[in-house]
């Protein structure tokens, strides 16, 4: 008889064994993730040493007080914009993170079911995944901590430059390294609890079948109730409309807030009005290539929908930030940097999450070769849809923002030329997407 | 008390506020020892949501399953993987194995991540493969072997562990006759052993071999068969007779 | 009346992985001529070839030597848009994992190459409506082909190749995942598809739905090794040559 210690043993081990083995088939997916891992902790690095380095600035900053003319460089530190950063920076941390373990772990429904299957007890099961998340923190850890320090290094250089005083490099603050430790550590949990429900919660089912369950993002069929919601949802939204535009003295917090709540009834109008329309719509075009690119993009929008209007309410954010660092900031140069940066994050959320969840679409183009398109139909479908979900990305991410952006300007609160920057960063972000997602359409998968 | 006993199961599933489905109305069987049983029927009768309930892969909406006296559907899930690590083989139609790992490999996960040690694992593998003629092939990957060894390779992987129930859905739907005839001679030895099959199948051929035979419509037993003293080729026209009687009755 | 010949191959060879070390001789030297309004079975053991030499037929993958030809046309002279497009105006499908589009409903997966046909949308629903009603998929309109299980996807994928009408129908193993009154439905249908002048070739591993057919071929190592006419057979004798046919190469 073996021994509980034995036992132990011989399960890690061989849980070893198993990860070099994916590790070495499935490459792609590790990395992936573990290029998402590190993005992360380079991205909390970062703002955890400016959030710890706050004191040691004011510090250098009272030394030098009688030089500089610049007023109110105390509030570079303002509390408001601090917090509201850095909870966005959370947020948008945790959902990258979110995403990209939830995609992982999905790769791995199968191995999962035959742990089941095989009478693989939960606990054990848990213990390999926890592994496996140990290496890839292990080894995203030390290089996001570099990558970041060699940021904070440049902003550094940055805000000083900016003061027109001597570059005095400030040491690496306790805080930063507490902070540090304390956003990964909650990271973990939370990784480990998303474990958790996915070892748990996973019915073998599944499995057995080839049936999938009734879908949560079903596109359903219009009835009585579901008309009555639409109709509130236009008249709410019109109405959110009306009063953003006649809202008198403004100020950030109205717009902002206005901006959210229009964002609710967005989810109706797509799901109750206008994919209905297109799926009526593309029965009327001749080109069958449009009738398959459209319905891919019906499909592809009811997947991305959420994320797309997660980049929504933060774009909003983004235009809230940026009118409050032009009443609290008069410089430049800072206001900058908190713009490019959260600007940086929505880049990547955008450009990598969204092919990320269109990457296991269904039809592919072999598929479509042996029922009868051609490679130029192909290459002409694959066109269509990138397009299509392009201006669908566009009109889900910006179209509200936009609307809090023109109030905000009409108000006389906005900054143009910060605009333009976040604008001009969208565009090319917008340019890399498309590229990414006609190729993303234009494979072609071998069983 | 019998091996398997299943009081008054029914799964009802509800897809939304208009839609209630009844994929299994009510069954009660009793399963002994040492029978082969095949759970025949039309596509959609609810054939493998009966299987799953009477073999811990889904729980009844109403009802319980007791195998060897013991309520499946109130074990906890440390209970629960023993339980199938123990006591059951499950084999499909499309055999579940990872691709990504070669045939030696995919053996090892019921052995292995439950703290075996190796030199067991290695001579019960050996064994086991010997037995269903696939020793030769433990060093290739799934994608050089045929359809037939790699359902030897799912079989070997279910009876590795001396299993007394084998649960098999559709176990030779993407084999031809040939191979068929090889899978199943494997499973009448394993019951004339003395354990315990319970099987799906949609094939009149396939269900021949079975000593009892369960005919499923609509979520109820509508026919029974028992082999008792029959050749196989009178069980296999007793088959025919009954699916051809409901394709006459719905057509 | 002279016989039309609708696909020839000459000589023709597959080898998968050529020049490597895992190449596979599919298919050697088979000659196999089919005339129009043929009903053709295609028999033999897993890894024998069948679904090589099915798709060599439908020139869907191209052959290593030798010569194939589509309606007197030999496919080394055409373009691959030229193939696709002979094969999209005189082949359907039905492929043994369905290939059904999984971003389009039920209804528009079938409606899909009418439309592509530039038929009429009102026209397309009469079409479908009377077929789907046959095979019993009219309740699956609105769903998505994933929703669905195995025997219904099948049905979808047979209903989308008889609705538009073409010279040949081409299936790999259409009964698999249909129990023994679906198939015989199924078969029949194709009984009436080839009175009215459909080629049909068929791939099946099943003995009762291979002597629905007028020719017979059995294959073997990726050689034609037996080939039946039904001529004016009973079907039954028919039946019962083929089960002499096959098993006697199956050891």
């Amino acid at each position: 008889m073996i021994s509980k210690m034995k036992r132990k043993f011989n399960k890690m081990k061989y849980s070893f064994h198993i990860m070099k083995k994916l590790i070495r088939k499935n490459s792609k997916n590790y990395l992936i993730f573990l290029g998402y891992q590190t993005l992360t902790v380079a991205i909390i690095f970062l703002f955890s040493y400016l959030l710890g380095a706050k004191e040691s600035f004011l510090n250098i900053l009272e030394i030098y007080e009688g030089e500089i003319i610049n007023l109110g460089v105390e509030s570079y530190f303002n509390p408001h914009i601090l917090v509201l950063v850095s909870l966005m920076v959370l947020v948008v941390v945790t959902l990258l993170g979110f995403y990209s373990y939830q995609f992982f772990l999905n790769e791995q429904t199968k191995l999962l079911g035959i742990f089941k299957l095989s009478g693989v007890s939960n606990n054990t099961i848990i213990i390999f995944y926890t592994l496996q998340l140990s290496l890839i923190l292990l080894i995203s850890i030390p290089i996001g901590v570099s990558v970041g320090y060699v940021f904070s290094g440049y902003v550094n250089d940055m805000i000083f430059q900016s003061l027109a005083i001597e570059n005095q490099s400030i040491q690496l603050p306790l805080e930063t390294i507490i902070h540090v430790i304390l956003i990964m550590g909650a990271q973990a949990t939370y990784y480990g609890m998303i474990s958790f429900g996915f070892v748990y919660r996973y019915e073998i089912n599944e499995l057995s079948s080839f049936k999938a369950k009734a879908s949560p993002n079903k596109i359903r069929i219009f009835n009585f109730e579901s008309k009555m919601i639409t109709i509130v949802s236009v008249v709410y939204f019109i109405g959110m409309m009306i009063a953003l535009f006649r809202l008198d003295s403004p100020d950030y917090d109205n717009i902002m807030l206005i901006g959210m709540l229009l964002v609710i009834p967005l989810n109706r109008i797509v799901f109750n009005i206008i994919i209905p329309i297109i799926n009526k719509w593309k029965w009327k075009l001749k080109n069958t290539n449009w009738f398959i690119a459209l319905s891919n993009l019906v499909v592809t929008i009811s997947k991305t929908f959420s994320l797309t209007l997660f980049i929504c309410v933060c774009f909003i954010c983004v235009f809230g930030i940026n009118i409050t660092t032009y009443e609290f900031i008069s410089d430049e140069v800072f206001s900058k940097c908190i713009s490019i940066a959260t600007i940086i994050i929505f880049i990547v959320a955008l450009v990598f999450s969204i092919p990320m969840q269109i990457r296991s679409r269904g039809n592919d183009s072999y598929q479509l070769m042996k029922l009868g398109k051609t490679r130029k139909d192909i290459k002409q479908i694959a066109l269509i849809e990138t397009i299509a979900t392009i201006i669908s990305i566009i009109f889900l991410t910006m179209f509200i923002p936009c609307l809090v952006l023109c109030k905000g300007y009409l108000a006389g609160l906005i900054r143009l030329d910060l605009i333009g920057l976040f604008l001009l960063v969208y565009a090319i972000m917008i340019i890399i997407l498309m590229i990414v997602l006609y190729r993303t359409f234009l494979t072609f998968k071998t069983k | 008390m019998e091996f398997l006993e299943a009081h008054n199961i029914s799964k009802i599933y509800q897809l939304d506020a208009n839609t209630t489905i009844h994929a299994v109305k009510e069954i009660s069987l009793k399963v002994k020892t040492g029978e082969f049983v095949c759970i025949m029927g039309p596509s959609g009768s609810g054939k493998s949501t009966l299987l799953n309930l009477l073999t811990t892969i889904d729980i009844p909406t109403i009802g319980k399953v007791c195998i060897n006296g013991i309520n499946i559907n109130v074990l906890s899930s440390d209970k629960l993987s023993t339980f199938r690590n123990q006591h059951l083989g499950f084999i499909f139609q499309n055999y579940n194995l990872m691709d990504e790992f070669t045939i030696y490999e995919n053996l090892v996960i019921p052995l292995g991540m439950v703290g075996l040690n190796q030199r067991t694992i290695k001579n019960k593998i050996i064994d086991i493969t010997t037995k269903l003629g696939i020793n030769e092939i433990l060093d290739k990957e799934t994608h050089e072997c045929s359809g037939g060894q790699l359902q030897r390779v799912a079989i070997a992987r279910a009876l590795i562990n001396n299993p007394t129930l084998i649960v098999a859905d559709e176990p030779t739907g993407n084999l031809d006759s040939y191979t068929t005839e090889g899978i199943l001679s494997i499973f009448e030895q394993f019951y004339q052993e003395g354990n315990t099959i319970i099987m799906v199948s949609h094939d009149c051929f396939v269900a021949s071999h079975a000593s009892r035979v369960l005919y499923l419509e609509d979520g109820v037993i509508t026919n029974e068969i028992l082999r008792k003293n029959k050749s196989k080729e009178e069980m296999f026209d007793e088959i025919v007779e009954v699916s051809s009687m409901s394709y006459k009755k719905n057509s | 009346m002279e016989e039309k010949e609708i696909v020839k191959l000459t000589n023709v060879t597959k080898i998968y992985n050529q020049n490597q070390p895992l190449a596979l001789t599919a298919i050697k030297n088979i000659n196999l001529t089919i005339n129009e309004g043929e009903f053709l079975a295609i028999m033999g053991e897993s890894g024998s070839g069948k679904t090589t030499l099915l798709n060599l037929l439908s020139a869907m993958i191209p052959q290593t030597s030798g010569e194939v030809s589509l309606l007197g046309k030999k496919t080394k002279n055409m373009s691959e848009e030229d193939i696709i497009k002979f094969r999209f105006a005189n082949v359907n499908f039905i492929f043994q994992d369905y290939n059904l589009l999984d971003n389009l409903t039920v209804y528009e997966n079938i409606a899909l190459l009418l439309k592509m046909n530039h038929i009429e949308t009102k026209e397309i629903e009469k079409q479908i409506d009377g077929i789907s009603e046959k095979l019993g998929i009219k309740e699956l309109y609105h769903k998505y082909p994933i929703a669905c299980s195995g025997g219904q996807q099948q049905r979808i994928a047979i209903a989308r190749a008889i609705v538009s009408k073409v010279k040949i129908i081409v299936a790999d193993e259409p009964t698999g995942n249909l129990d023994s009154a679906n198939s015989k439905e199924l078969m029949e249908l194709f009984k009436i598809l080839n009175q009215d002048g459909i080629t049909i070739i068929l791939v099946t591993h099943n003995h009762q739905i291979a002597s629905y057919s007028s020719r017979f071929v059995f294959i073997h190592d990726g050689e034609i090794r037996e080939e039946i006419s039904k001529e004016n057979k009973n079907q039954n004798v028919y039946y019962k040559e083929i089960i002499t046919v096959s098993t006697r190469r199956g050891k």
